[in-house]
């Protein structure tokens, strides 16, 4: 476990929602139906559940395992589930870090990520632990904000991000390399706010190795 | 790209009070006498700064990058040219609407890719 992230994420807690649940939240608001629209009806792992937030996005009905390396967004996360699960579907709630994941390979359908490889300390370890319990053939679907290549926002984004990795996420991350490097195939990419917030639908090959990427 | 007019709307608003900030801190902050690189250099200095106030008082209501990232450019913008130009209402508010639209045109550059090779992350 990261301690270190595992602390970050516990401070955050608190002011979490105030910081992300208003604006950011009614913008992105479309952009997560249309990602969470994609959960089908096998198991499903959704990374980093933060304090619940997104669940509201969730299609009824699905069978859900969320984690997240904070107990305190756990906390806040909980009553979310509850109201999730009263809908008919399954949202279970566990402790974990995404770089060491207690569970079977290839035990999940789908994953799915929220905002979540900005802050993960070793973000291919994590996707690769991600490609190892998904299936073959098995989606990982992400809503991520990333580096940019258009000057001069890559060089503002580089420049924030020793002060926003204090508190919160890293703002430069390569993270469709990441995706690649970890072994995924890309199917689309598809940017909602320069090249820095996008969707990104990737898929485990078929006929991969246990790893599957050569990074 | 946003399409929704709340949203279109609340970014020129954002920029333009961003841009006029940034001008009218510049402005007043930048000595008159210093030679003019080194005016420009501390006016985006001051117009990032000021223009950051102006977009973390608008992201509870309108999004995160989508109002520090254009707001910091129109105050860097604004800043740096504001101290050698007059009305520094009219130079804001113009920064922030030009950069509101090279924002959007670049989000529509962006679109999409079948396999991510047209983006860098």
């Amino acid at each position: 476990m990261d301690a270190r992230a595992e602390r970050k994420w516990d401070r955050a807690a608190a002011r979490f929602d105030l910081m992300n649940g208003l604006g950011p939240e009614r913008r992105w608001r479309p952009i997560k139906r249309g990602l969470f629209s994609h959960m089908g009806t096998g198991k499903i792992l959704f990374v980093a559940a933060g304090s619940g937030l997104d669940f509201e996005h969730f299609p009824p009905g699905r069978d859900i395992l969320g984690i997240d390396i904070s107990a305190k967004m756990l906390e806040k996360a909980a009553p979310r589930a509850a109201i999730y699960e009263a809908s008919g579907g399954s949202l279970a709630l566990r402790k974990m870090d995404v770089e060491a994941l207690d569970l079977p390979d290839g035990s999940f359908d789908q994953a799915f990520t929220s905002c979540t490889f900005c802050s993960v300390s070793r973000p291919i370890e994590g996707l690769r632990e991600i490609f190892r319990v998904l299936r073959p053939g098995g989606d990982l679907c992400m809503f991520e904000h990333t580096g940019s290549r258009y000057f001069p926002f890559n060089l503002m984004l580089d420049a924030m991000t020793p002060f926003s990795r204090r508190v919160g996420p890293d703002l430069n991350r390569p993270t469709v390399e990441n995706v690649v490097r970890a072994g995924f195939e890309i199917r689309e990419v598809r940017n909602h706010f320069l090249d820095v917030v996008k969707t990104i639908y990737a898929v485990r090959p078929a006929a991969a190795g246990h790893w599957g990427g050569s990074g | 790209m946003e399409k929704r007019l709340s949203f279109v709307v609340g970014d020129i608003l954002v920029n333009a009070v961003a841009g006029i900030a940034a001008a009218l801190s510049a402005q007043a902050l930048v000595p008159a006498a210093w030679h003019p690189i080194a005016a420009m250099l501390l006016g985006t200095c001051v117009g990032a700064v000021s223009a950051s106030f102006v977009a973390l008082l608008f992201m509870p209501f309108l999004g995160a990058f989508e109002v520090m990232l254009p707001a910091m450019l129109t105050g860097m913008i604004a800043g740096m040219i504001s101290p050698r130009l007059g009305n520094p209402a009219l130079t804001g508010a113009s920064v922030g609407l030009a950069v509101v639209v090279w924002v959007y045109f670049l989000t529509a550059l962006a679109g999409r890719s079948r396999d991510g090779r047209s983006s860098r992350a």
